[in-house]
Formats: structure tokens, sequence, C-alpha cells
């Protein structure tokens, strides 16, 4: 047996053993029953229970979606009508604490800045359009007018406030 | 040392009220002074914890009481002392200017009655009261008297006018403008009849400006162009040297007081470079 299975074939006989092997056997029958089986499995798919799914899946998608923006909106204060939000900047890298104080509050609560790095002090505050006296209170007693300020005033207390020009586009200090 | 508990108690059983019954007086005291009754309670707390003597205190309503006798804003008066009190200015210092103030604010209010028509006045008191604050800051910039007259003329002019022009007139003088440069180019934009609202306008921009360190030369320029009024004209119209401020934040001398042909009576010099007038405190 192993003679045999070792003969190396002649070439008349492989092209028969081709020519007998180029004609597979198939059913008639095969490419409907492939068809039939594809149909079942698209019917499957479009199942109500996974139609129901994929509609949970789109309304939880939406759901955090608005969530997201609706964290974003009250994260970010809401601004009285006629307000804009200016940023007050110092440039202070040895203070320990820096605060606003100005006519925009008759000169009541400070209202403190946060460091930013660098010696870089800021604030936003709403203010209405109009012009505001201000200084800046560094470590709680050192009271300097703004390097950058749009303008001066004399205090009445021999110093000088510093000026801000509220337009009704907004500027920023 | 037992009864020591008992001592304390009785104590602030008897002085607690009694401090209460003070502060209430002195409330009350400001109240009676002209003072509306949210400011009387602050100026009556802010003095207690910045450790203010009450006579200190009955002396500033005393000055109050003078002010609202009158018919002037007290409220920019208490404002003021707040402005004190916050900066942390010696309650002696805070009455110096107290006083200042208050001769201030009658100067405005003459000068308002001068230049306003008695309608506006009456019948905008907000107006009114702004454009009383606006003359007194621009009185300190050495703009009063005379140079206040040759600014808004010998006719009438609304309070909004007066504010306005005041207003305009004290931004540029605190950008170091001359104060005969600043009365001759608003008399001109008066005259002209430059409205209110591209005053304001011009005044915004032009502050944005300073703030990114434009000289005052260049910003009455800038006026003169922007309101349309051509070549100012006038050699040495009276600008300061270098009054913008300096990296430290603060302020050169505003210099360039007016001394021109018709001269500036009435306006004292800014002593010490800060512009502000003499105070007779500490």
């Amino acid at each position: 047996m192993a003679g045999e299975r070792d003969r190396s074939l002649s070439e008349s006989e492989v092209e028969a053993a081709l020519k007998a092997w180029s004609g597979p056997a198939v059913a008639d029958d095969f490419v409907d029953r492939v068809m039939a089986r594809v149909e079942a499995v698209a019917a499957e798919r479009a199942s109500p229970r996974r139609r129901k799914l994929a509609v949970w899946a789109m309304a939880a998608g939406v759901a955090i979606l608005a969530a997201g923006v609706l964290v974003r909106m009250a994260m970010t204060p809401a601004l009285p009508p006629g307000t804009r939000l200016v940023r007050f900047v110092l440039d202070m890298p040895h203070a320990e604490q820096v605060a606003l104080a100005g006519s925009f509050n008759d000169w009541g609560r400070r209202i403190a800045l946060h460091a930013h790095g660098h010696g870089l002090w800021t604030v936003r505050i709403p203010l209405r359009a109009g012009q505001y006296s201000y200084v800046f209170v560094v470590n709680g007693h050192r009271v300097i007018a703004d390097p950058h300020a749009e303008g001066y005033r004399p205090d009445g207390f021999g110093g000088r406030n510093s000026l801000i020009i509220v337009g009704s586009s907004g500027v920023a200090a | 040392m037992k009864r020591a508990p008992i001592l304390l108690c009785a104590w602030l059983a008897v002085a607690a009220p009694g401090m209460a019954c003070a502060a209430g007086s002195l409330t009350a005291t400001l109240h009676h002074a002209g003072v509306a009754g949210v400011q009387a309670r602050r100026l009556a707390h802010m003095a207690r914890a910045d450790g203010v003597p009450t006579k200190t205190v009955l002396g500033w309503a005393h000055h109050f009481a003078g002010l609202h006798s009158e018919g002037l804003p007290v409220s920019l008066a208490v404002e003021q002392v707040f402005e004190g009190l916050m900066k942390g200015v010696a309650p002696g210092r805070i009455t110096a200017a107290l006083r200042v103030f208050g001769d201030d604010l009658r100067s405005a209010r003459q000068a308002l009655d001068r230049h306003a028509t008695p309608g506006s006045v009456l019948g905008h008191p907000r107006t009114s009261r702004r454009a009383l604050s606006d003359l007194v800051i621009a009185g300190r910039e050495g703009i009063r008297g005379r140079s206040l007259d040759r600014l808004l003329g010998t006719g009438r002019l609304s309070v909004l006018q007066v504010a306005t022009y005041t207003q305009v007139a004290a931004d540029l003088r605190g950008w170091g403008v001359g104060r005969a440069r600043v009365v001759r180019l608003l008399g001109r934009a008066r005259k002209a009849g430059v409205s209110d609202k591209r005053l304001f306008a011009l005044d915004a921009k032009l502050g944005r400006q300073a703030a990114q360190g434009r000289s005052p030369r260049a910003l009455g320029r800038d006026v003169s162009e922007g309101l349309g009024l051509g070549p100012s004209g006038g050699v040495g119209g009276g600008f300061g040297a270098g009054a913008m401020p300096g990296p430290s934040g603060t302020m050169g001398s505003p210099g360039g007081d007016f001394s021109g042909p018709a001269g500036a009576g009435g306006g004292s010099g800014a002593p010490g470079g800060m512009g502000a007038p003499p105070m007779g405190g500490p």
C-alpha cells in the first residue's frame, strides 16, 4: 500500500483527477436554503424586543446628553439682564491674598481674587453698564490701584481709585 | 473664683442689652441725620466692627444732618465714609475727608443750579445725583469755577448733558490730559452739539486705549478727531508730562494746569501729583 501511495502520478492521471474534482456535487436547492436562512436571521434581528432595546438605548443616550448640558448650565451663573461679566486681573507674584473693592457694591464686601499661577490673580463679576471706581486690596491691608485700569480718579483720601467703564457691549478690565 | 461665672453672666445680662441699645440708638441717630435705613444699619455695624469711637460716628452724623437739611444727597457722603472704612483709612482722616466732600458737594450743587435747567434737575433725581457726583470728581481734577463755566457754557443744559460733560472731562483729566485742553475740547464739542451717546462711546473707547498705554497727547488728539472737531490748535494746550500710570500702578503728575489766556479761576492745582484737593485731615 505504501508503495502504491508514494507512486508519482502521471500527467494524464492528474488531469483526469482534476476533471473529476471540478464538478462538486451541490444540491439544486442549495441557494434557496441559504437565502431562507438569511431571511430568518434578519427577521430574528428585527424582533420587537430588539427594537425596544434600541429605543431605550437611544433614550438613555439623549438623557445623558441633556443632563450634561443642564449641569453645564447650572455651573455657569445666570446673568441678570443688562449685565456683563467683567474680568479683573492683577499681576502680584508675592501676594498671599488679593481682593477687589469698589463702588459697584457701595464699597461693601470685598471680593476675593483667585490665584492662577505665576502671580496672576483674577476674578469675574457681573456689572451693569456704567462707570465704577475700584481698588485692589493686597494681603488684607495694602490698597493699590490697578496698573492697567481704563482711568483713575482722586478718591478724596489722597489716593486714586481705578476706573472701569462698562459699556453696553461689555468690556474686560 | 466660684462666683466668677455668675458675675460674668450677670455682666452679660446687663451689658448686652445696653450694647444692643447703643448700636440701635446709633443707627437711629444716623437715620435721623438723613441716612437711609439700610445704609445707617450698615454704617453702624461697620463702625463698630472697625472700632470707630461712637463720638466720631456722631460727628459724621452731624455732617450728614447738615447736608440733609440743605437738600443734598446724603448717600454720596455715606459712600465716601464706606470707602474710607473699606480702605482702612483712620477715622480722623475720614472725618476730614467728609468735611471736604461736603464743601465739594455744595459747590457742585451751585454749579448744577447754574448750568442745568431746573426742570431737568427736579424731573431726574437719579441723574441729578450722578451729575453732582461727577461735578465733585471734576472739581477734584481742577475743573471748577471758571473752567467749568467755560466747559459748560452760559446757556442752560439738561442735567444729563451736565453729567455727561463733567464725567468725560474728569476721565480725560484722569488720563493726564491737561485742564485747558479738556475745557477747550469739550467746550467745542458742546457748541457743536455732540450727543451724549457719542461722547460716552468715545469715552469708553478712549478708556480702552488709555489702558493700553496711549499717551495723554494722543488721547487729546483722539477726542478732537473722534468728535469731528478737526485740529484743536493751540500750542502748549496744557498737556502734562507723563501722567499715565507707571508699572507699579501709581500715577504720575497730572500736570498741565490751565494757565491759558482765558484763565482758570477757581481751580487749585493738584498737590502731590495726585490730583486730589488739599485735605484738611492728618
